[in-house]
């Protein structure tokens, strides 16, 4: 089998081309003992399979990252048998530096001019046949974006791959990068001069002010939208457990199946469907509307105007859109985080997401705290933000430091790419692959989570007082008294990990006894809440001081189930999943203790 | 005189970068180097500065462009 290698800079269009070409045929692991993406793929031309490494996204191969010096060795170690360089067609002069830096290394190559389209429309043209004869090695103009292209370079693929050809024109010499190129492009480009100016709508969104306001709006736009797109997968995805469940329930009956093993058919496996549907909606609406925002170049200009804020919390000004995402769902933040192209920012970025309560706690929370405090409930949510702002500062302290190096951090030098017609087919297809994929994957990692919740919830007669969760409850109360929490509002709280949603349908059946826990908490989104019994029966046996704490504790939780599920696909790592669930469980149980005995001195 | 106190719209040539190595070769892999012509296109309080060069804008922060040099282009 053959091995190829992508070679190019960050906004190159290289994990496009990865992609496209690789298809859903690909595993995204680390790099062995490094917090560095590794993404591996195949494809199949003329019964041939070539397997395709996409290198980490690096500015030149001066090892200045982790990223650089894997690329770097990667390429000295001689396992690729073909690297495609990639450089951007509408700007040669500069993004040739790649090509530059990789003539010093010895190795075959062939090399990809993108966005042939944009150079067009400039009117640039290029002349590839000479190029290849100074280089001696293929040159292909291509669009990554367009997927009728494809065939072309599979071919020019295929027969580099029978030549191994490599670049014979001179080497270049250190801190001469520039002059070769200029050298080596000679005849080759020739161009209509036209001077730069900045479009009306570019000054808005490069503005200080206004290009912050514009990137908050065009984020919420960007939920709604991404809204509209999932509402009707989602839709179909409620109707799953409303119509199997009491069919099945039936004919487990009939069948005289005892209610536990029932249970589970009837209530586990047509809501871990309908969860992994709804999910799998969601996040195709996310990539749909981002991938769109990336196409058309807009989502650079976000993260130009939030550079300076998102920097100082060692994330990219990108990280914005993720973390706005995560008002309305931390599925949708984590699915956004793609946009960031450094794995460990990225990773940080969904970590701090997660801090960022989503509509389901939006949901609840000024429901509860109205019960409690009535018109105060407005400085709890505004507590809530305050709060949400200092958590952010600390999860970025806590996990910045690993994944996010001080020592790797550099000052913004970005480049704006122009604006872009966007490329429907490219985004329809990323945004199918990413939703399909984490459908696949979803399905089990909730089905497993779901067996644990239903076995901790699920009580023979239906009462409460028969699930082990009650059992756990009261015999860890007195620990959870000291956080704060008695065993309702525990029992309540463990189970927001599952479904946010879920708090009210929990409380509902401890307060109310309305419904037993495992239908309050798997069909939480159906069943209405009967919310005068809640309201009138709930602060009679909680006081106001482990309200409020148990607020605090919900919103700063680890996310739900859904969320856990999409950040362990997004991140692909088991230990940083698992390293931030524990730190936010903690972290809210702390936040929980100390609200509620600051509090009680109070309230 | 430094990047930072040039005016919107004129063009000059880059005569140093700067001495933060990291930085420098960052800048060099964008395109950014000594006897790069560039435009400046934008400046904005508290903002990065936008400049055009080889056919790129390029948004360089305002700590970096402290350490830019460059002369006015007549």
């Amino acid at each position: 089998m053959s091995k190829i290698a992508l070679l190019g800079q960050p906004n190159s269009g290289k994990s496009t081309l990865f992609n496209a070409l690789t298809g859903s045929h690909q595993h995204v692991g680390n790099w062995p003992g490094k917090t560095v993406e590794r993404c591996e793929g195949s494809y199949k031309y003329k019964d041939e399979t070539i397997s395709v490494v996409d290198l980490p996204g690096s500015y030149s191969l001066a090892a200045d990252s982790e990223e650089e010096k894997i690329t770097r060795d990667f390429i000295i170690d001689g396992t690729a048998d073909l690297i495609i360089v990639m450089a951007d067609s509408s700007q040669l002069a500069r993004s040739l530096y790649m090509l530059a830096d990789f003539s010093k290394l010895d190795a075959p190559a062939l090399l990809l001019l993108n966005m042939e389209d944009v150079a067009r429309l400039q009117g640039k043209q290029i002349n590839i046949q000479l190029l290849e004869e100074r280089l001696g090695i293929p040159v292909l103009s291509f669009v990554a974006a367009d997927r009728k292209r494809y065939e072309s370079l599979k071919e020019k693929i295929y027969y580099a791959l029978k030549n191994t050809p490599k670049l014979k024109w001179d080497k270049c010499e250190d801190g001469q990068e520039f002059k070769w190129i200029e050298t080596l492009l000679q005849d080759v480009v020739t161009a209509k001069e036209n001077q730069y100016s900045m479009s009306k709508f570019d000054k808005i969104a490069t503005g200080r002010i206004l290009g912050k306001v514009t990137a908050c709006i065009a984020m919420l736009l960007a939920f709604a939208c991404s809204m509209v797109i999932a509402a009707p997968i989602m839709g179909v995805g409620t109707m799953i457990p409303q119509f199997f469940t009491p069919l099945l329930q039936k004919v487990m009956d009939s069948f005289g199946i005892h209610a536990f093993i029932a249970s589970i058919v009837s209530v586990l496996v047509p809501n871990t469907i309908y969860f992994s549907f709804s999910m799998a909606g969601f996040v195709f609406g996310v990539n749909f509307v981002f991938v769109f925002l990336e196409d058309i170049g807009y989502i650079a200009r976000v993260a130009y105007v939030f550079d300076g804020l998102m920097s100082k919390l060692g994330a990219q000004g990108k990280s914005i859109c993720p973390m706005i995402m995560g008002f309305g769902c931390t599925i949708g933040g984590a699915a956004g985080s793609r946009v960031i192209d450094n794995y460990g920012q990225r990773l940080l970025t969904i970590a701090m997401t997660w801090a960022v309560p989503c509509a389901a706690i939006w949901s609840v929370i000024p429901v509860l705290a109205t019960y409690f405090f009535g018109s105060g409930a407005v400085f709890v949510v505004l507590g809530i933000l305050i709060y949400m702002i200092l958590m952010i500062t600390i999860v970025s302290k806590v996990f910045g430091k690993k994944l996010s190096p001080v020592e790797d951090r550099t000052g913004l030098i970005m480049e704006l790419p122009p604006y872009h017609k966007v490329h429907w087919k490219n985004v329809l297809y990323t945004a199918w692959t990413r939703a399909f994929d984490i459908f696949k994957r979803a399905l089990r990692t909730i089905f497993l989570i779901s067996v644990l919740v239903y076995l901790l919830t699920f009580s023979g007669s239906g009462r409460i007082e028969d699930s082990v969760l009650y059992h756990v409850g009261i015999l860890v109360e007195p620990v959870t008294k000291f956080f704060g929490m008695g065993w309702q509002t525990f029992m309540a709280f463990l189970s927001s990990a599952f479904a946010k949603e879920a708090v009210l349908g929990v409380l509902n059946a401890i307060f109310a006894g309305d419904g037993s826990l495992l239908s309050g908490t798997f069909e939480a989104k159906a069943l209405g809440v009967d919310s005068s019994v809640l309201a009138t029966v709930m602060p009679t046996v909680i006081s106001k001081a482990e309200a409020l704490a148990f607020m605090f504790a919900v919103s700063f939780n680890v996310p739900c189930i859904m969320a856990l599920s999409s950040t362990y696909r997004e991140t692909h790592s088991l230990k940083w999943t698992v390293r931030m669930a524990l730190f936010y469980t903690g972290s809210a149980l702390v936040i929980s203790c100390i609200i509620y005995h600051i509090a009680n001195i109070f309230l | 005189m430094k990047l930072l106190e040039t005016t919107e719209n004129q063009i000059y040539t880059l005569v140093d970068i700067g001495n933060d190595a990291h930085f420098s070769r960052r800048a060099k892999s964008m395109g950014l180097a000594a006897g790069t012509k560039i435009r400046v296109i934008r400046k904005q309080d508290k903002m990065p500065i936008l400049l055009f060069a080889k056919d790129t804008l390029i948004a360089v922060n305002r700590k970096d462009a402290e350490g830019i040099e460059v002369n006015i282009n007549v």
